[in-house]
Formats: C-alpha cells, sequence, structure tokens
C-alpha cells in the first residue's frame, strides 16, 4: 500500500498530457489549480495507515491474499458493503470535499460482474483479464477513474446515428494485437491525478451500436490521450488561500475533459467490445454503486458544513434562537436520513452472479436522488444561517492591508470573544462548499435525477401494491 | 500479550477515539502489550471503541471484550478523561494481568 506522499511522488512519474488556462500544465504538484485535489486524494492513502481507520480502509485481497487500500477491493460480502458507506463518510469528514477516488472504485466492481456475464454467454475470458487489471491496480495501489460519462451529443440520437461518432468513446479500428479508440469522457473526476482509466459505455446500446459498446483499461498518459481540466466556480481563489474556505483540500474533485484520439488498447486491457446487449448493464450496475456512496461521502462533507453552521451561529451570536436551532434539526434530518439510505443500500447488499456484492437498488437510488434535493435545502440553510456577509465578503487582499485589514476586522466583528478572522474563514468555508460546482455535482454525478426517477419506478412492485389494496378494501377476497 | 482493537466509523464522535488508545497504550508497561488493528486471531482480549453510545463497531463473537461506546463503559459513564484508566482497569480484570499504572 502506498502512504499519501508515495502516491503524490507516484503522480511526478505520469506524462499526463493536461490543458487548463490555455497552457499545459507540466507538472500537476505545483499547480494551485490542481493540488488541493491531490492533496484530498492523498487521503484515501494515508486513512489506510492510520489505527482509527485502518479495519474501515483496507481489505484482503481474496486474489493476493494481501492486505490493500480498501479503494481497490472488489466487494466480497454485505460487511464491505457497509465499511464502504462508512469508510467514505469518514473521509469526507476530514476533507470536507470530493476525493475522487471511488468513482474508479464503483467501475472495477461494475465491470468484474458483467465481464462474468458476458463470459457466461459468449465464451469469452474478459474476466480474467479484468482480475488481472484488478491485481495490477491493487499490487501498485494505483488511484482509477471512472470513465463513465460520453459528451453524448445529440441526446436524441442512438451512437452510431451521431453525426460526430467521437462523441461516444468507440472502436475505431480492431487489430490482432488490439484496439483503436476514439472519442471522450465528460466530467471525469480525479482524471489530473490518478494513474488508469477504465472506460465503460453510457448508455444501453442496441446492435448497430456495435463499436460503441467497448470498455477498457488504459494510463492516462497512454500517447493519444488529452486532458482539459474544468473550470469551477471560484477557481481563481487558487490563487490565494484563505478566500478558498478550504485550502488545503479544495471544493468538489476536479474534473476533466478526457480525450482519447486513436489510442491504443491491448487486447489484455479490453473488458467488453462489441457485446450491445450488456452495456445497458454495466451502465446501471455502475450507476447503482457509485449512487450508494451519496448518502456517505456526501454525509461526512455535510456533517463538515453543519459544524460550520452551527460554528458561525455561534459566532455571529444568534445559536440559542429557536429558529437557528430548527434549521440545524432540519439539516441534521436530511444528512441522516441521507446516510441512514446508503448503510440500508450496504446492509441489503446481495451477491451477483460473478460473486461480488452489489447495493441494493432502491436505496440506492433513494440516496442519490434525496441528495439532489438535500444538498441544495441544506446549502439554502447554511446561508440562512451564516448571513449574508457569503456574499459580501472583502478579499483577502484587502484583508492584508495594513488600513484596510484592521477596518475589515472592526466591522465583521461577531459576538463578544470570538475571533473575526476565524469568522471570517468559516464564512468563506461555507461560501465554498456551497457554491456552485459542488452543488452540481451532487445533482448530476452517478446519473441525473431522472435516471434515478426511471429506476425507482422499475423496482417497485406496484402489482403487489395494488393486489395489496384491493384486498384491504374488498375489491378481491 | 495480543490485544485486538476495532473502532467504530467515527461518523458520530463524542469523544477522540484516537485520544483515547494513546492514553491506554501510554498506561501500560511498554513492550507487554501488541495492539492489532487489523489482524485479529489469536488475540487475547478486544478492545472495541465507539464514537458514541450507538457503539455500532463489531468485533469477533466469543472474545472478552471491553467495550467503549462515547463516555459509557459497560453502563458505568465516564469523562473522557478517565475512560483510559477504566479501560486498563478492566483489561486487567479480563485478562487477569495485574497492571501496575
Amino acid at each position: 500500500m502506498k502512504t499519501g506522499q508515495e502516491y503524490i511522488q507516484s503522480l511526478k512519474k505520469m506524462k499526463t498530457e493536461i490543458y487548463f488556462m490555455g497552457e499545459q500544465i507540466e507538472n500537476i504538484l505545483d499547480s494551485p489549480y490542481i493540488r488541493p485535489h491531490i492533496n484530498t486524494a492523498a487521503v484515501t492513502y494515508d486513512i489506510a495507515f492510520e489505527p482509527e481507520t485502518m479495519d474501515l480502509a483496507t481489505a484482503v485481497s481474496p486474489y493476493t491474499g494481501k492486505k490493500i487500500n480498501r479503494f481497490t477491493h472488489i466487494q466480497q460480502d454485505a460487511e464491505d458493503m457497509v465499511k464502504k458507506s462508512k469508510l467514505l463518510r469518514a473521509i469526507g469528514q476530514k476533507t470536507g470535499t470530493c476525493f475522487q477516488r471511488c468513482v474508479g472504485w464503483d467501475a472495477m466492481n461494475a465491470v468484474y460482474s458483467v465481464s462474468y456475464e458476458i463470459d457466461r454467454k459468449y465464451g469469452t475470458k474478459y474476466q480474467e483479464k479484468v482480475i488481472d487489471f484488478v491485481k495490477y491496480i491493487q499490487e501498485n495501489d494505483y488511484m482509477v477513474v471512472g470513465g463513465m460519462t460520453d459528451p453524448k451529443g445529440d441526446r436524441g440520437l442512438p451512437p452510431h446515428q451521431q453525426p460526430d461518432p467521437d462523441v461516444f468513446v468507440h472502436v475505431a479500428e480492431r487489430r490482432k494485437d488490439g484496439i483503436i479508440v476514439r472519442g471522450a469522457k465528460a466530467h471525469q473526476t480525479g482524471a489530473a491525478n490518478s494513474h488508469e482509466i477504465l472506460v465503460m459505455p453510457t448508455v444501453a446500446m442496441r446492435a448497430e451500436d456495435k463499436d460503441f459498446a467497448v470498455s477498457f483499461a488504459a494510463p492516462l498518459d497512454a500517447p493519444g490521450v488529452t486532458l482539459i481540466f474544468g473550470r469551477q466556480t471560484n477557481d481563481e481563489r487558487k490563487l490565494g488561500k484563505l478566500d478558498q474556505g478550504n485550502p488545503t483540500y479544495g471544493v468538489v474533485g476536479g474534473e476533466a475533459l478526457v480525450i482519447f484520439n486513436n489510442v491504443f488498447v491491448p487486447w489484455e486491457r479490453v473488458f467488453m467490445c462489441g457485446e450491445t446487449e450488456f452495456a445497458g448493464m454495466l451502465v446501471e450496475r455502475f450507476a447503482v454503486y457509485h449512487r450508494q456512496n451519496y448518502g456517505a461521502c456526501k454525509a461526512g462533507v455535510i456533517d463538515v458544513l453543519i459544524g460550520a453552521s452551527a460554528a458561525m451561529a455561534e459566532y455571529n451570536g444568534t445559536a440559542k434562537a429557536s429558529h437557528i436551532r430548527d434549521k440545524m434539526i432540519e439539516m441534521i434530518l436530511m444528512n441522516e436520513t441521507l446516510h441512514a439510505s446508503s448503510l440500508a443500500a450496504g446492509y441489503e447488499s446481495r451477491p451477483l452472479p460473478a460473486g461480488n456484492y452489489y447495493p441494493q437498488t432502491t436505496y440506492a437510488n433513494i440516496t442519490k436522488q434525496n441528495i439532489t434535493r438535500s444538498h441544495y435545502e441544506i446549502s439554502r440553510l447554511a446561508h440562512d444561517i451564516a448571513g449574508g456577509l457569503l456574499a459580501t465578503l472583502p478579499t483577502e487582499f484587502d484583508l492584508r492591508d495594513p488600513v484596510l485589514g484592521p477596518l475589515i476586522l472592526k466591522y465583521f466583528a461577531g459576538a463578544a470573544d470570538t475571533n473575526t478572522l476565524d469568522r471570517i474563514k468559516l464564512a468563506r468555508l461555507i461560501e465554498n462548499m456551497t457554491g456552485g460546482t459542488s452543488l452540481v455535482e451532487s445533482m448530476h454525478g452517478a446519473g441525473s435525477p431522472q435516471a434515478q426517477r426511471i429506476g425507482l419506478l422499475k423496482n417497485a412492485n406496484l402489482k403487489q401494491f395494488k393486489q395489496m389494496a384491493q384486498k384491504i378494501c374488498g375489491i378481491t377476497p | 500479550m495480543k490485544v485486538g482493537v476495532k473502532f467504530c466509523g467515527g461518523c458520530n464522535p463524542y469523544i477522540d477515539r484516537k485520544k483515547v488508545m494513546e492514553r491506554v497504550k501510554n498506561m501500560l508497561p511498554p513492550g507487554k502489550y501488541k495492539f492489532e488493528y487489523f489482524d485479529w486471531d489469536d488475540c487475547e482480549a478486544f478492545i472495541a471503541v465507539n464514537g458514541c453510545s450507538l457503539a455500532c463497531a463489531r468485533y469477533p463473537a466469543n472474545q472478552k471484550v471491553i467495550v467503549v461506546s462515547g463516555f459509557e463503559i459497560e453502563g458505568k459513564q465516564y469523562s473522557e478523561d478517565s475512560l483510559a484508566s477504566a479501560v486498563v482497569e478492566k483489561l486487567s480484570a479480563l485478562t487477569g494481568d495485574k497492571i501496575a499504572p
């Protein structure tokens, strides 16, 4: 297993081609825009060595018998699924933001399960390649991007009818030794500071979409791979410190557009190629794995937000007001509901045909559906509690000014015996945790809200529920 | 003597679980006890350190176990500062090992 420092050092060996603000970033460790996300991901490594989190953050690999970082583990039982939930909350409490690594973890489990089922139907040998890849990731303790989301172009057309086929990653050429792929994956969390990407199709497909039903793994510095790092709300604050709110770990995960420009992938790293009927299964499996997380990592992040709001109320001198306490209750109610459903998805998980465990689908969908509302509502309450200074605070540069600084501290003082600079830090934390990018991530990560709603209706046993009602009210005996 | 230690997930910590265990270790004679956080085979006793009264940390069955549940150990309330000495006292009783504070 790697420590956080060893992970950071391992990134120096990557030759990832990445661009931001019109320039190529030669050294991501020195980039103020990317460094906070590296620091966050490093926590997923260090946590495996802390005594109080070691059991949560590590597992024994069923392939090597060695102790591994849990983020590289194939889920073996319900206890693993529950530990996932608890681990993610614990890390969220430390970082106050997305720590990126769970996407690849879920992708590995989804691909592991589907490759087994493809092999069972077609006699292919995909799963043994998946296991080889998983072992490689475990032995090197690498960080994997979950490459799900294609740009998709015209959402009304299937992949094979797109005017530009590159809006879905696809096989451009099949060769004896592997495939050449083209296309892109959008919104790729942690791509800038990961080692590998595990690509999956993003929609269910028809027979004509054969070239688009592809799943493979590639190093992020493979020839032909280009990353364009995404803009975030307030990202130029990363050039400063205090105004970031969370200067060590940043906001959200740091997302990139990952472009595949005729990238060669050897057959050993291809886990699906043309088996269109399994594309939808892979999408759903990944999505459900990932949806469970939003009541875990976000629960931890929201714990921090709730704490910041409670502290802010004290700094404002409003903590004892009944309406403030009531708002705190609402925040706690929503957050614990999120975590409860994530845990339920784990406790009620069941084995897939491949043997690895899978969250209870309805509870996972509920978790994600609720975060799309709760995070916004909790943020609204945080804004309400904190006050208007979230929107109007002077900059840290003015705060440093010998004349302006004392004036800012004078006029933004809160309750007696509280430190005004601390009040400003809390306000910046709340402001940045509830700003645009972090909320959008909760809205669309692991699938947009409508996707969960479709899942909820699909899995609800309305026929039986109707029979129950009809029996009780005497329509049927 | 090998003592297994299991921490809860820490989602609702009323006590600093890490600090409590560090104090326990500092109270024990050096080199005599080995604390195991992952491989719990052959442990002679077990300490489950929970941050709150929910006490969700699961431990192997049929173990001699001390369960810390927030400020409580086996139904009795302690201050956070006195939890460690209470754990050491119970460890002594469980293992029959006379531990001088």
